[in-house]
């Protein structure tokens, strides 16, 4: 019953189309350093070196994640975008979470942006936010902001329960 | 308390949405492994103190 999606959501115009290119383009590498940046910080940490790759690319990805106008490039669930962002987060393979300032960056930008159940569906992020609301660790302004987003996100799915039965 | 952070209540759902909220949010197995050292390590620092 998922065969009726929205071909023409995302409708360009013409003059567009290069400067949509470019930032596709731009994600994409962006995604492949921040990939890169996740496998070293684990490798770091193995070392018990401090994790600073992430970190590194963290004023990048936040850049990213605040610029309005390229918000449906961010949130295509085709660039996915956000499953990158899902890694950023993810506890370090020894149970640690990312430097205070990922967290905080990330989830800040999260908050405001209008994600949608395609994104939600294709990055997996869902997935790490509600780790954040079961982990001891997290701040309790993180935790909150992680609380938040489960709830916003999982409205519309909730809601449309509540729909059919009336 | 180990549960307590179980803030979506999807008692009442239909399956449709019940499969979304789990491809969404996961099983809530996902990261189990990182809350099990969190909580072998809360164990070792009671025993410490």
């Amino acid at each position: 019953d998922a065969a009726v999606k929205n071909p023409g959501k995302r409708r360009r115009k013409k003059d567009d189309i290069d400067l949509e290119d470019e930032i596709d383009e731009q994600i994409a590498t962006l995604k492949v350093a921040m990939e890169k940046a996740c496998v070293a910080d684990n490798e770091a940490r193995e070392k018990g070196q401090p994790a600073v790759h992430k970190l590194k690319l963290l004023p990048q990805v936040t850049a990213l994640l605040n610029r309005t106008a390229i918000q449906d490039s961010v949130l295509d669930p085709e660039t996915n975008f956000l499953q990158s962002i899902k890694y950023f987060l993810e506890p370090l393979n020894d149970g640690s979470l990312p430097a205070y300032s990922i967290q905080r960056d990330i989830f800040t930008a999260l908050a405001k942006l209008p994600i949608n159940k395609d994104s939600l569906l294709s990055s997996g992020i869902g997935k790490v936010v509600l780790f954040y609301t079961r982990s001891k660790r997290p701040e309790a302004g993180i935790k909150r902001i992680a609380e938040r987003l489960l709830g916003e996100w999982s409205r519309p799915i909730l809601k449309r329960t509540d729909d059919y039965k009336k | 308390p180990k549960d307590k952070a179980l803030i979506v209540d999807t008692t009442g759902l239909d399956k449709d949405a019940l499969d979304d909220m789990e491809a969404i949010f996961g099983n809530g197995e996902e990261y189990d492994w990182a809350l099990q050292i969190e909580e072998d390590e809360e164990e070792r620092e009671r025993e410490e103190q």
